[in-house]
C-alpha cells in the first residue's frame, strides 16, 4: 500500500554508461587530509600567539596521507598506502604507522585492529562496532560513484558525516567506519578538520583480502583500549582530545 | 523539489492513529517486511537495489538490506511501529515511503522505481532569478545596505538578503541550490554545517557577503578540474574590527624605599600593531618579563626550534643583565615597537631605552694552594655602576621557504656606562700573618656604539632536499675608556711591621675601532632519498684598532706622563677561512651525519708605535659524527663525536701587562700552541606518555690537548703573577640519570643521580699541579597541577663536593652543599584570590676552610585579588624575602683557589601594588 511517495531529486548527473553493475570486491585509495593549522586554531584560546606563529611558519596548514583499503564481501583490510614524505604533524596520532591495520569480517561481525599510539602497541580484537547513522537525502559524487551523505557520532560527542554508495554493496568503510547499506567512500569530522576520501576505487576480480601482519601487541577490547588513553592522556585538555579522538577513528 | 500525492493528510492521521493504539501494548519483535523492487518503465525487477528502514523522527537507520536477483527483499524481526522505507537503486530517484507495521507481517508487493532521466521531463525547475547584480561568476552583497538589528547574527543577515534563504534549522539556499560551504575571509571554517559559521558570527563585523561556486578541495589541490561544484558563501569582515588595543597599568611600593611603575599599551589595527612600555622600578632586575616582552615588545631574542612530532621549544634569552641577581638595581626602560605583516612577509622596527643603575657591595675569600703552603685573602668590594644604553633594530622578512626567505635585520646600540669600584684587602699565610694590605680605586666611563646588519637568503629548491642557506653579517663598531686607577699595596716583613709600600695613581684611555663580517654558504644536496650532502663554506675577516694608554701624574698633578710599558696602540687584522663536507643518511628510525670540516685562522698584529708586525697562523680540522637512533616514538638514542681546534684568542696571545689588579697581574704568550678538544656526548630517553613516565640517561666527555691554562707565580708578598700556557691532561666527564613518574593523581614525582669529574692541570710557581674536582648530586622533584584550587612544583637538590690539588695532596676540600626551589600556587576563584609560595633555598656546609655555613632561605610569598566585576583592577600583596636572609653566595673550587664570594642583594620588603588592565577587541597572550 503506497500512502506518501516523496520523491527528491538532488543532483542530475547524466551518465556515459548506463548500466548499473555492482562491485563487491577490489580495492580503493584513499587520500586522508587533516586540516591541523585550523584544528590547532580551534584548540588554542589565543588566535595571536607566538606559539600560533611559529607553528605557521614551521607546518603545513593540511597534511596529506594515503590509505588503501582491500574488500570482499566476507572481509575487508584498511592501512596506510604509499608513504607522503615531508609531512610534518603537529599532533600525535596523526603519523600513519605502517604496522596499523583494521581488519573488518562480516561474516562473523569481528573486527581486529592494530593501534601505535604513543608508545604502546595494541591489538584490538573485538566485535565490529555499533554506529549509529542518520541517513540523509543528500549526496555528491566521490571518485566516480554517487555517494548518500549519512551522519553519526563517535566518542559520545565527535559528529561524523559519511558518504556512501550503493553501487558497492560491501557494507564497510575506512578505519573503524562500517554499516551503511553500501561502502563509505567519504568520512568528513568536522571536529577534527579531516576529511577521508576515495581518490580511486579498483575492481577486484577474484584476489582475496590479504591477512594482515599481526604485530606485537598488547591485545584488548576497543573500552579497553579507551579507558588506557584517557588515564595516561585524559588530562592533557583540549590537545589531548584531538589525540584521543584521532586513537578512536 | 518534491512531488507528493493528493492524499497528503489522511495517511498521516492514521498512523498517529496506530502510534497510540502501538504504545498501549507490548512491543512486538518479530516481525518480517517484504516485497520486491521493480523498474516502472522497462518492468525489470532490480537486484542489489538498497532497502533502508528508518526512524521517522531522526530519519536513523535501522535495518537495511539488498534485493536478491530476483529483486526480492525480506527483512526480519521488526519490532511495531512506524518507519520510512527507503529504496535506492544507481541512476534511480529514490524510493520513500512512511509504512506501519502493527501485528502482523507486511508484504509491500511491488515497489516501483523510475529512472531519474525520465523524471526529469516532468518536473519543471523553476529558478529563482536573483536580485542582485552579478559580477563574474560571483554575486556579491554589501553588508551595510541591509539593516539588522543590533547584535543580530550573519543568519540574521543572510536571511535579509534576496536570494538567500535560510531555514529553520539554519541551512541556507541560494538560486535554488544548497549552500555547503561558508568561509570567513577566504578561511574555511571547516565547520559540516554552515549554521554553525552563521551563528557564531555577529552580523556587524561583516563586510561583504559573496556566494559563488567553489571548485571541490579535491579538484583545487590537484589541479584536475571534476566539474563538481559547492554552493559557498564567504564572508568577508570589516577591516576595524580586527582593531582595539590592550594594556595594563602597574604600580606598587613598600610606602619606604621600594617602588615600581609600569605602563603597557599594545594597540593593532588591521595587520598592523604598535606597542610600547615604560616601566621604573628599584625593586628589581626585572624590567619585563617573558610574557610582557612578546606582548609590549619585540619579544626579546627568542629562538624557536619544531621537533619532528610536532614539538615547540621556545628558548628566550633576555637582556644579559637580568642574570644579575646581586646588589640594589635602580632602572628605567621605556620602548616602542611597530610591525606590519605583509602578505608575504613581516617588518619590524623597534627602539628601546634603558637606565639600570646598582650599587653593589660583596666581600671575597680567596685560599690559594701553594707547594706545602697556602695563602688566604680576604677582599672587599663596593661598586656602583650606572648605564645608559639606547638600541634600534629593524627587521624584514619576505617570502617563504620554497620560493625563497629574505630576512634581513639591521640593529644598532649606544650604551655609555660609568663604573666606580673600591676593593679593600688583605692577604695572610696559613699561620694568620698578614702579609700585605691592600686599597684599589677604580672608575671608568665607557662608551660603545656599534651597528650591525645581518643578511639572511634561503630557499628550497625543486629537487626535494636540495636547499640554499646563505648570511653575512657586517659589524662595526667604537668603544672608548677613560678611567683612572689608584691603588696602595702595604706589603708586610715577618716581623709584621711595612717593609715595602707601592702605590699606583694613573689615568688609563683606551679606544677602539672594530668591524668584523663574518659569510656563510650552505648548500644541500640529495643523493638519492635517504642520504644528503652538506657543504659548508664560510669567509670570517677582522679587524680591530686598539689604543690602550696609562699616564702618570706629573708633579704638577696632571695626568701628562705616558706610562710606555703598560701603553700600546695594536692593529689586529683577522682572517678565517674554512669550508666543510658533510655527509647526512637519514632513513626511518636513524639519523647518520659524518662530517669533516678543515680551515685557516690567519692572525696579522700590527704594532703602530714601534712599526713592528707579527703573524701567527693556526690550520684548524673539525671533525664530527653524529648518530641518532629512534627506534620508537617517544625513545631517542642520540651519541655525538666532535673535534675542534682551540685557538689561542689576541689577549692571550699579547706580550702585554693588564695591572688593573697589581696583586694579580695577567700576562699574555705570543709562544702558545694550538689547543685541541675532543668530545663525546650521548643521551638516552624514553617518555611512556600513557604511563606517563620518563627516563634518561645523560653523558658526556671532553679531553684537551695542549689546553690552554695558567702558569701562576705566587711570591711570599702575596703578588700573583699569572701566564697562560699550554698543559696537557685536562679531561671532564659527567653522567647523570633521571626517572620521573606519575605515582597517582597527576602527582609527579622524580629523582636524578649524577656524578662528574674533572682534572684541570696548571703550573704554580713553576710546579706541574693536577687539580681534580668530582662532585655527585642527588635530586629529588615533584610536581602536581590542577586547574582548581592547588599546584605545586618542588625541587631539592643535594651536592657532595671533593676537591683535591696535588700540591696538597693531603688536605682535600671537601663540603655539601643544598639547593631546592619550589612553589605552591593557591586560587580561590569564588573570591577572585590567587595565592603564590615561592621558596628558594641556598646552603653550603661548613668546613677547615669556610668557617661559615651558609644558609639562605629565600621565602617570597604574595597575594593577588581582583577587585571589580570585569577583573579590570587588581590588588597585589608582595613580600619579597620574608625571613630578611637575602645573599647572594658562591662556592667554588677552581685550580688552586678555592673562593667563596657574597654579595648584597635586596632584602625584606612588603610591596603593595595596584594594577589597571584596559582592552578592547583584544587581549594580551599569556
Amino acid at each position: 500500500m503506497r500512502i506518501i511517495h516523496f520523491i527528491f531529486i538532488l543532483i542530475l548527473p547524466f551518465y556515459s554508461t548506463a548500466q548499473s553493475i555492482f562491485i563487491d570486491r577490489g580495492k580503493i585509495h584513499f587520500e586522508r587530509r587533516i586540516g591541523q593549522m585550523t584544528l590547532m586554531e580551534s584548540i588554542s584560546k589565543e588566535e595571536e600567539s607566538v606559539w600560533m606563529e611559529s607553528y605557521r611558519k614551521s607546518f603545513p596548514k593540511v597534511v596529506s596521507d594515503k590509505f588503501e583499503l582491500v574488500f570482499d564481501a566476507r572481509k575487508s583490510l584498511y592501512k596506510s598506502g604509499v608513504e607522503t614524505e615531508g609531512n610534518k604533524y603537529m599532533f600525535q596520532g596523526m603519523k600513519p604507522v605502517e604496522s596499523d591495520f583494521v581488519q573488518q569480517s562480516f561474516s562473523t561481525g569481528e573486527s581486529v585492529m592494530a593501534r601505535s599510539v604513543f608508545e604502546r602497541n595494541y591489538l584490538v580484537k573485538d566485535s565490529l562496532p555499533d554506529y549509529v547513522w542518520k541517513i540523509s537525502a543528500e549526496t555528491r559524487n566521490i571518485a566516480g560513484f554517487e555517494c548518500r551523505k549519512a551522519l553519526t557520532r563517535i566518542s559520545d560527542s565527535v559528529v561524523v558525516v559519511a558518504f556512501y554508495t550503493d553501487e558497492i554493496t560491501v557494507r564497510g568503510g575506512p578505519e573503524q567506519f562500517h554499516g551503511l547499506p553500501g561502502m563509505i567512500l567519504g568520512i568528513a569530522i568536522p571536529r577534527l578538520s579531516l576529511t577521508l576520501f576515495a581518490t580511486s576505487v579498483e575492481r577486484g576480480d577474484g584476489e582475496v583480502v590479504p591477512e594482515p601482519v599481526l604485530p606485537k601487541g598488547r591485545p584488548v577490547r576497543r573500552d579497553q583500549l579507551s579507558k588506557e588513553l584517557l588515564k595516561g592522556i585524559g588530562d592533557w585538555g583540549d590537545y589531548g582530545q584531538v589525540v584521543y579522538w584521532l586513537s578512536q577513528l | 523539489m518534491r512531488l507528493s500525492s493528493p492524499h497528503r493528510f489522511l495517511p498521516v492521521l492514521f498512523s498517529l492513529f496506530l502510534l497510540f493504539i502501538s504504545l498501549n501494548i507490548h512491543a512486538q519483535t518479530d516481525r518480517a517486511i517484504f516485497g520486491r523492487v521493480r523498474d516502472t518503465s522497462e518492468g525489470r525487477l532490480l537486484s542489489s537495489a538498497s532497502v533502508l528502514l528508518l526512524r521517522p523522527a531522526d530519519s536513523v537507520l535501522i535495518r537495511t538490506v539488498r534485493t536478491s536477483s530476483d529483486g526480492v527483499f525480506r527483512m526480519q524481526g521488526i519490532m511495531d511501529g512506524t518507519y520510512i522505507l527507503m529504496v535506492s537503486f544507481p541512476k534511480y530517484a529514490d524510493y520513500m515511503d512512511t509504512i506501519v507495521i502493527f501485528g502482523t507481517d507486511r508484504d509491500l508487493h511491488v515497489i516501483p522505481l523510475t529512472t531519474r532521466a525520465q523524471l526529469l521531463q516532468e518536473v519543471i525547475i523553476r529558478r529563482t532569478a536573483a536580485a542582485i547584480r552579478m559580477k563574474g561568476d560571483t554575486t556579491e552583497y554589501r553588508a551595510d545596505s541591509f539593516h539588522v538589528a543590533p547584535n543580530a547574527d550573519v543568519q540574521e543577515l543572510l536571511r535579509r538578503m534576496p536570494g538567500i534563504q535560510v531555514n529553520a534549522r539554519g541551512e541556507i539556499t541560494t538560486q535554488g541550490e544548497k549552500v555547503t560551504k561558508v568561509l570567513v575571509d577566504g578561511e574555511e571554517f571547516f565547520s559540516d554545517d554552515p549554521a554553525v559559521v552563521t551563528r557564531n558570527l555577529r552580523a556587524d563585523v561583516v563586510d561583504k557577503v559573496q556566494v559563488f561556486d567553489k571548485k571541490s578541495d579535491q579538484a583545487t589541490f590537484t589541479g584536475i578540474d571534476d566539474g563538481q561544484r559547492e554552493k559557498t558563501i564567504n564572508l568577508t569582515l570589516k577591516e576595524d574590527k580586527k582593531n582595539g588595543y590592550f594594556g595594563r597599568l602597574e604600580g606598587g611600593t613598600d610606602f619606604d624605599r621600594y617602588h615600581n611603575g609600569k605602563a603597557l599599551g599594545n594597540y593593532f589595527k588591521g595587520k598592523r600593531k604598535l606597542a610600547g612600555y615604560l616601566t621604573t622600578d628599584n625593586s628589581r632586575y626585572e624590567a619585563l618579563d617573558w610574557n610582557d616582552a612578546q606582548n609590549y615588545s619585540d619579544g626579546g631574542n627568542t629562538t624557536t626550534t619544531v621537533s619532528e612530532d610536532g614539538g615547540v621549544t621556545m628558548t628566550y634569552f633576555g637582556n644579559e643583565d637580568e642574570d644579575v641577581q646581586a646588589g640594589l638595581p635602580n632602572q628605567q626602560t621605556a620602548g616602542v615597537t611597530f610591525r606590519q605583516k605583509l602578505s608575504k612577509g613581516d617588518v619590524m622596527t623597534n627602539l628601546q631605552y634603558q637606565r639600570l643603575g646598582s650599587e653593589l657591595t660583596g666581600s671575597g675569600y680567596t685560599r690559594t694552594l701553594l707547594k706545602d703552603a697556602a695563602q688566604i685573602s680576604s677582599t672587599d668590594k663596593d661598586q656602583v655602576v650606572d648605564r645608559s644604553r639606547i638600541k634600534a633594530n629593524a627587521l624584514y622578512e619576505w617570502g617563504t621557504d620554497s620560493t625563497g626567505l629574505l630576512k634581513m635585520s639591521v640593529r644598532g646600540a649606544s650604551t655609555d656606562r660609568k663604573l666606580a669600584v673600591k676593593y679593600t684587602g688583605a692577604s695572610f699565610l696559613e699561620n694568620g700573618q698578614n702579609i700585605n694590605s691592600s686599597s684599589r680605586d677604580l672608575t671608568n666611563n665607557e662608551t660603545d656604539r656599534d651597528l650591525s646588519t645581518v643578511i639572511n637568503y634561503r630557499r628550497k629548491l625543486e629537487k626535494k632536499g636540495r636547499t640554499i642557506n646563505w648570511s653575512t653579517e657586517i659589524k662595526a663598531g667604537e668603544k672608548s675608556e677613560d678611567g683612572s686607577l689608584r691603588t696602595e699595596n702595604l706589603f708586610i716583613g715577618t716581623g709584621g711591621q711595612p717593609n715595602q709600600t707601592e702605590r699606583i695613581d694613573q689615568r688609563k684611555q683606551s679606544d677602539q675601532q672594530l668591524f668584523n663580517t663574518q659569510s656563510n654558504f650552505v648548500y644541500t644536496e640529495p643523493l638519492g632519498k635517504k642520504s644528503f650532502l652538506i657543504m659548508k663554506y664560510g669567509l670570517g675577516i677582522a679587524r680591530n684598532d686598539a689604543e690602550r694608554l696609562s699616564f702618570d701624574r706629573d708633579p704638577l698633578g696632571a695626568y701628562t706622563l705616558r706610562v710606555d710599558t703598560l701603553s700600546n696602540h695594536f692593529l689586529f687584522n683577522t682572517l678565517d677561512n674554512n669550508g666543510s663536507l658533510s655527509y647526512r643518511y637519514v632513513h626511518k628510525k636513524l639519523n647518520f651525519a659524518v662530517s669533516t670540516g678543515i680551515g685557516k685562522t690567519l692572525y696579522r698584529r700590527t704594532d703602530l708605535d714601534n712599526r713592528a708586525e707579527g703573524q701567527v697562523g693556526f690550520v684548524n680540522f673539525l671533525p664530527s659524527v653524529n648518530l641518532a637512533y629512534k627506534p620508537k616514538s617517544q625513545r631517542t638514542f642520540d651519541i655525538d663525536y666532535a673535534g675542534r681546534p682551540v685557538n689561542p684568542t689576541l689577549q692571550q696571545l699579547q706580550p702585554i701587562v693588564t695591572n688593573t689588579d697589581p696583586l694579580n697581574l695577567l700576562i699574555g704568550n705570543p709562544d702558545l700552541v694550538q689547543g685541541f678538544t675532543h668530545t663525546v656526548n650521548m643521551n638516552v630517553r624514553d617518555y611512556k606518555v600513557l604511563k606517563s613516565r620518563f627516563i634518561a640517561l645523560w653523558g658526556n666527555f671532553s679531553a684537551t690537548e695542549r689546553a690552554i691554562t695558567n702558569s701562576s707565580f705566587v711570591d711570599g708578598k702575596g703578588l700573583r703573577t699569572t701566564k697562560y700556557v699550554n698543559t696537557d691532561g685536562n679531561f671532564n666527564y659527567s653522567l647523570r640519570a633521571m626517572y620521573n613518574v606519575q605515582v597517582f593523581n597527576k602527582i609527579m614525582v622524580g629523582a636524578q643521580l649524577g656524578t662528574g669529574f674533572s682534572r684541570y692541570v696548571n703550573l704554580v710557581n713553576g710546579e706541574r699541579n693536577v687539580n681534580d674536582n668530582r662532585n655527585i648530586s642527588y635530586t629529588f622533584e615533584s610536581n602536581y597541577w590542577s586547574e582548581k584550587w592547588l599546584s605545586y612544583y618542588l625541587s631539592f637538590t643535594a651536592r657532595q663536593h671533593h676537591a683535591v690539588s696535588s700540591l696538597r695532596s693531603t688536605l682535600p676540600t671537601k663540603y655539601w652543599s643544598y639547593s631546592a626551589y619550589g612553589n605552591v600556587s593557591l586560587s580561590f576563584k569564588k573570591i577572585k584570590t590567587w595565592v603564590d609560595l615561592p621558596l628558594e633555598l641556598t646552603m653550603y656546609q661548613r668546613t677547615a676552610v669556610f668557617s661559615q655555613a651558609r644558609n639562605i632561605w629565600l621565602v617570597n610569598p604574595s597575594v593577588r585579588k581582583t577587585l571589580t566585576k570585569n577583573d579590570k583592577l587588581e590588588a597585589k600583596l608582595t613580600v619579597f624575602d620574608l625571613l630578611n636572609q637575602n645573599t647572594y653566595v658562591n662556592r667554588d673550587v677552581n685550580s688552586n683557589f678555592i673562593t667563596e664570594n657574597t654579595q648584597n642583594g635586596i632584602r625584606r620588603n612588603i610591596m603593595f601594588s595596584l594594577l589597571f588592565h584596559f582592552s578592547r577587541n583584544g587581549k594580551p597572550m599569556q
